[in-house]
């Protein structure tokens, strides 16, 4: 049905983290390439996507659901990470609260989303280096203990916001193709990448789940 | 606007319709509109001789609030003053990072410069919003306050009297919010959440109405599993301040609050109209399409969805 969507490498990728950390900010230096100190509030997760050039010359599209922060905001947020193929858990190197509430979200996607979802930590704000609260090292160890990519990341400076999302694309691009490679059945034609008909498969067994909602 | 007019007393009722269809004046400088919403939200009785001593002892009222949980019925226009006076108050910083950050685009709230009001009018919400959450410490302070207060808070700045007294135009949003806020409550309380009144149950009675008046609208977006939690949340959560033009906000808000049937039931009706103003577009869209244009509400006559929404029959069965 969604013609376009169905031909793509598609992923769903939800932004997390505590309110005013600096989720909008992220999404929009990354896809707009623009900043604004005065970034109005989320309430409703919003959506937007990007399609990405991969460096091993293939492309990929990331739907990005970027979430409310305040708690009063997350009855609905399950549909957002259900069926989420990877996470970007966002804190504020300013507010160790931040950093905590990344820790219990990561232990309700385990629970929700299970352990397939790729998980990637951003620490925000990397430009407010003389009001640094949590230091790199403790997200590093953080992010390492979870099975997640680490980025220091400044949506203001522009610092390792495009680099981030490039290597969140990179890493669900190839997942998908390795799944691909080693779950290979016989008969089936492909263009001689293995990862287009893992994609058909993917699409499938998402269909009575969250059928388009990517 | 002659239900205004100069009879001593108004008439709610005519008044009423008036608004609901498009009928306050935006060429006054919103003095009308500013009369019509206190008269809609009863803030002023239908008796013109009792406005000024309702007003005069509202006022009084909520300058003893200030001094109560402001410790000053003045505001200073030092810009940060009134957080750093407030610094480890977890209500006062969220509140404070919320309302630093309304309608960054609008002149109202950010005039900054010498002599600038936006400061002092940025004071006077926080004080507000403040006052609000320790009176009622049920709900206290839900991000979104901030956009009705503002709303309102402007509209009644605009109004004749607004300098007549100090924190005038900031007492007269606060009642008012207060009553329109009354009535959304159970929106913002996160334990009703599951139940029959909270905000779920809502955004399932819209998703009915709107199987009702726009079934094939309706049947596609439930096709592609994008349902009214994905964009009709803010509308509802924020009463479209986040969604159209100022003006066009302050639009939909005559017809809400002038609605004689229920707001909530009015709210539901203009969001209805919302999407079937762009069914046609949305039926030919992919899920993308229509998410992107749910969530950036394209250019718009407002008059076109307040008449759609008027137009809608009552009392379908579901």
């Amino acid at each position: 049905m969604t013609g376009a969507q169905s031909a793509s490498n598609a992923f769903k990728v939800v932004l997390l983290g505590e309110g005013r950390v600096g989720k909008t900010s992220l999404l929009l230096r990354y896809v707009e390439n623009t900043f604004s100190e005065t970034q109005t509030p989320t309430v409703q997760a919003t959506y937007l996507s990007k399609r990405v050039a991969l460096e091993n010359d293939g492309a990929a599209t990331l739907n990005v659901w970027d979430t409310a922060g305040q708690e009063r905001f997350h009855a609905l947020g399950p549909i957002y990470y259900r069926d989420a193929d990877a996470a970007v858990l966002v804190y504020d190197i300013t507010d160790s609260d931040s950093f905590d509430r990344v820790k219990s979200w990561v232990k309700e996607l385990r629970q929700i989303a299970g352990s397939e979802i790729s998980l990637a930590v951003c620490a925000n704000k990397s430009d407010l280096e003389r009001a640094r609260k949590v230091s790199q090292s403790d997200g590093e160890t953080y992010a390492k203990s979870i099975g997640a990519a680490f980025f220091s990341t400044s949506a203001k400076a522009d610092k390792g916001v495009a680099q981030a999302f490039m290597s969140v694309a990179t890493a669900l691009d190839a997942k998908r193709g390795k799944s691909a490679a080693g779950g290979g059945g016989a008969g089936t034609k492909t263009s001689g990448v293995g990862r287009s008909r893992s994609l058909k498969i993917a699409e499938e067994e998402m269909k009575p789940r969250g059928g388009d909602c990517c | 606007m002659e239900a205004l007019g100069r009879d001593d007393e108004v008439d709610a009722g005519r008044l009423k319709l008036l608004a609901s269809d498009g009928g306050v004046p935006d060429d006054d400088g919103g003095r009308a509109r500013a009369m019509v919403w206190k008269v809609c939200l009863e803030y002023l009785p239908k008796e013109r001789a009792r406005w000024e001593a309702t007003e005069r002892a509202r006022r009084e009222e909520y300058g003893r609030f200030l001094e109560e949980f402001c410790a000053s019925t003045t505001t200073t226009t030092t810009s940060g003053a009134w957080i750093d006076a407030r610094r480890g108050d977890e209500l006062a910083e969220q509140i404070d990072r919320d309302v630093a950050r309304v309608h960054p685009d609008m002149h109202f709230f950010n005039d900054e410069g010498e002599d600038g009001e936006g400061g002092r009018r940025k004071d006077e919400m926080r004080n507000a919003l403040y006052v609000f959450a320790k009176l009622n410490p049920g709900v206290g302070y839900v991000q979104g306050m901030h956009e009705m207060y503002g709303c309102i808070y402007y509209v009644l700045a605009n109004s004749a009297d607004a300098h007549a007294a100090p924190n005038a135009a900031a007492a007269d949003a606060f009642y008012c919010f207060t009553e329109i806020f009354g009535e959304f409550r159970d929106v913002f309380v996160m334990e009703l959440d599951a139940t029959d009144q909270g905000v779920r149950a809502l955004l399932d009675e819209l998703s009915d109405m709107l199987a009702v008046h726009g079934p094939e609208v309706h049947g596609h977006l439930e096709d592609l599993n994008l349902t009214t939690s994905m964009y009709a949340f803010r509308w509802i959560t924020l009463l479209f301040t986040q969604d159209f033009e100022f003006a066009d906000v302050l639009r939909l808000w005559d017809v809400m609050l002038a609605s004689p049937r229920s707001r909530k039931e009015c709210l539901l009706r203009l969001c209805v109209a919302c999407v079937l103003n762009i069914g046609s577009e949305l039926i030919d869209g992919d899920f993308a399409t229509c998410m992107k244009m749910l969530q950036n509400y394209p250019p718009v006559d407002i008059r076109r969805i307040t008449r759609l929404a008027a137009a809608l029959p009552y009392g379908i069965a579901r």
